[in-house]
């Protein structure tokens, strides 16, 4: 095998792994694509005398691009907490107070739930899906199925019906509440 | 867990000295079952840079091209210092427990 086919089975290497990237934004693709380029190049270098078995070792020392790309995906979407200033407890407290909030907050005028919204969005213990289930499910909290008992009328739904909303409306908050409260990602041994 | 410490191992590794990108990866890859491979560090390098835990800068070298080196900010210093604290006690605690059966 000559340095060019070497050569070429690094390009393969690297459009493999640009094509793993694409979904991601060109100057995060490029400079990942590059960086890893690079940390080839190096390696070759370090290698001497050059061998196809050598080049294919680095390669798969440097793994397969599918899973620097998966690794690359996890990172951009992954902010985890920095332990910089984070006491034991004190950190979990306003997430804790969110979920609450989240739950209950309805009652307080509708208002105490608002708070428990930005306190979630604005807490980066949870992904954004974590944020918008707990969005989502349900606007208002246990308080939703309040303001649905004290106006049903006009609504034309079998009484049947009417029961498994209710108990859906019940139920699910509070799943989503133990949800966000498992998937909150506090540091280290905080909370485990 | 493992994912979590990583980062702070690559903030212990800048901590005293810049490294360049190659040899910090090829150290962390060397801990044995910290890493699953070379490649899957950069991604982590550079959201520590855009965290602003590490910068970098382009240095020349007599073996070959400019190297990026990466050190820590004064920012990943107080954050790898808040780790280690919690570090110890958490090892403590598991060690206490997981090695010792929770005897004092």
């Amino acid at each position: 095998m000559s340095a060019n086919d070497l050569d070429t089975v690094v390009g393969t290497y690297l459009e493999r792994l640009d094509l793993a990237l694409s979904a991601m934004p060109a100057p995060k693709r490029d400079q990942l694509v590059e960086e890893i380029a690079q940390h080839v190049a190096e390696g070759r270098r370090q290698l001497g005398e050059e061998s196809p078995a050598a080049l294919l070792q680095l390669l798969d020392r440097i793994g397969r691009p599918e899973d620097i790309a998966a690794a690359a995906f996890e990172e951009d979407e992954d902010r985890r907490l920095s332990f910089q200033g984070s006491g034991p407890g004190n950190r979990g407290l306003p997430d804790r107070f969110a979920i609450g909030l989240l739950l209950f907050g309805g009652f307080l005028f509708g208002i105490g739930w608002l708070v428990g919204a930005i306190l979630l969005w604005a807490s980066s213990a949870w992904r954004v899906r974590d944020k918008l289930l707990g969005t989502l499910v349900f606007p208002g909290g246990l308080a939703l199925p309040l303001y649905f008992l004290a106006a049903p009328s006009g609504w034309l739904i079998p009484a049947w019906a009417g029961v498994v909303i209710l108990a859906v409306l019940l139920i699910a908050p509070v799943l989503v509440a133990v949800h966000l409260h498992r998937s909150r990602r506090v540091s280290g041994q905080e909370e485990g | 867990m493992r994912r979590g410490a990583i980062e702070y191992c690559v903030l212990a590794l800048v901590k005293d000295e810049e490294r360049y990108g190659f040899e910090l990866v090829r150290e962390l890859a060397a801990a044995d079952g910290l890493v699953t491979s070379e490649g899957t560090v950069y991604p982590l390098l550079t959201r520590l840079r855009r965290e602003g835990l590490v910068d970098t800068v382009w240095r020349e070298s007599n073996q070959g091209p400019p190297r990026r080196y990466y050190r820590i900010t004064p920012h990943g210093r107080r954050a790898l210092e808040g780790f280690v604290g919690q570090w110890e006690r958490f090892r403590d605690a598991v060690d206490r427990l997981v090695v010792l059966g929770g005897k004092p």
